[in-house]
């Protein structure tokens, strides 16, 4: 059975796609009406990326629809003690403006790539694939899936957090998931760190509580119980860092807000 | 003077939320190890040998070859794919189990469960005939009486507060 955020982030890939596509057909018209380069640089140039693709393209829908699709991950969520409607709206306005400010950039990265194109004379063909390869940094709809799947992944992760604090203090967490070929250095870390309280997760792993371990992560912090040594592999992770250490292939590995953060 | 029983102390929130995360966990574990509600195996994956069919994607007709899911969950390689187990576990990005969470907690019980389309999954899979819990039967009789034996642990020691020592003194 296909998952909802499956079909969902597919779907904001595919209008992604679209939009990039249209986008620089839009401005490739600009040559059929017959304007020279130089005039095509100067509209580019003046042109409200921004405002182009949230609006006159019509991605701000996409986006929209993207947030009643996180909405639905609440279903079935009994809102009680700390997980308020307020909380909830701002984690769902955070994510909002993640995407705008994704939509934002990549208008950038499409405008640089058009002017690269058109003053090499590249066809429209060949920009509009360059652009859906990623030329230049634009965002690919591949990319877009991921962005999608793992905002709502991380939304889901937030809302448990919030859960939480119904915890005492002192608890400790263990970080559940699969040890395979797969799982990143800073997972295996983390798998490899055992039981922590959550004070010392935000002080060792900065905003892996809610992040885990990124894009298309497949772990999560999880409350340590009698059981927790049958859902978290801490012996293989090890085992896995400790082969990587002798190959010379292990280095400290970041959580995503360090590397965001730089 | 014997005390009433309103003075017996409720049950504390962070006692049923670790309750519910302890439960969570058993299903979990149980879940992945193949068993159902009733403590027996899944039902295994239907099977059938593989085969070439077409299909017409955006007016251009592509030929597919066709496993069955048992052959391509153990082959790997699927997206975010977290089991290769043959045997049903519930498992493959692993999402749906993981999803399995306390959702409410009060002074009177907890809440446990699944959210969304996790929670469709979860009923879907109990169609196909692989129940991890239902309205008749939520919990194993296993993790049933390992709730009890928890709540009635925390019962004792709530009692302890309020109980009185009697002293006798004889001659």
């Amino acid at each position: 059975m296909p998952d909802f955020k499956d079909i969902a982030s597919g779907k904001f890939a595919n209008s992604t796609k679209k939009m990039q596509e249209l986008l620089v057909s839009n401005i490739m018209d600009l040559r059929k009406q017959g304007m020279a380069r130089e005039e095509i640089l100067l509209v580019l140039q003046a042109l409200d990326m921004e405002d182009l693709i949230l609006n006159q393209l019509g991605f701000q829908a996409d986006i929209d629809a993207l947030m009643l699709v996180y909405e639905k991950a609440l279903t079935g969520m009994e809102m009680t003690g700390t997980v308020t409607n307020e909380v909830l709206s701002a984690l769902l306005e955070m994510d909002r403006a993640t995407f705008m400010r994704e939509a934002g950039m990549m208008g950038e990265n499409i405008r640089k790539q058009v002017a690269r194109g058109v003053i090499t004379g590249a066809t429209e063909k060949e920009i509009a694939e360059g652009i859906l390869n990623g030329a230049g940094g634009v965002l690919r709809s591949d990319q877009a899936e991921t962005l999608a799947n793992t905002g709502l992944n991380t939304f889901e992760r937030n809302v448990t957090a919030e859960m939480s604090n119904f915890d005492p203090a002192g608890a400790t967490y263990v970080y559940q998931g699969v040890v395979d070929d797969k799982t990143r250095d800073i997972c295996l870390d983390m798998v490899s760190a055992g039981a922590m309280t959550r004070e010392d997760i935000d002080s060792q792993y900065p905003g892996a509580f809610g992040d885990g371990g990124g894009f298309n992560c497949r772990h999560r912090w999880a409350r340590e119980t009698s059981s927790s040594k049958k859902l978290s592999d801490k012996k293989g992770a090890q085992t896995v860092i400790s082969g990587k250490q002798k190959q010379g292939k292990w280095q400290t590995p970041q959580t995503y807000q360090q590397q965001v953060n730089g | 003077m014997a005390k009433s029983l309103e003075t017996i102390p409720q049950m504390n929130p962070m006692f049923w939320k670790e309750l519910g995360d302890e439960i969570a966990d058993k299903i979990r574990v149980d879940t992945i190890g193949g068993k159902d509600v009733n403590g027996r195996a899944f039902k295994p994956y239907k099977t059938h040998p593989p085969f070439w069919f077409s299909k017409k994607v955006k007016g251009k007709t592509i030929s597919i070859y066709a496993e069955d899911y048992k052959t391509r969950k153990g082959r790997g390689g699927m997206k975010r794919q977290s089991s290769t187990s043959s045997k049903p576990d519930l498992q493959l990005t692993g999402d749906m189990m993981r999803n399995l969470q306390v959702r409410g907690v009060t002074p009177y019980g907890v809440t446990i469960g699944w959210s969304g389309t996790n929670a469709e999954k979860v009923q879907w899979n109990a169609d196909m005939g692989r129940t991890v819990t239902s309205n008749s039967k939520p919990l194993s009789d296993k993790v049933w009486k390992f709730a009890e034996k928890e709540l009635s642990k925390q019962m004792d020691k709530n009692l302890k507060l309020v109980a009185e020592t009697t002293t006798i003194t004889i001659g």
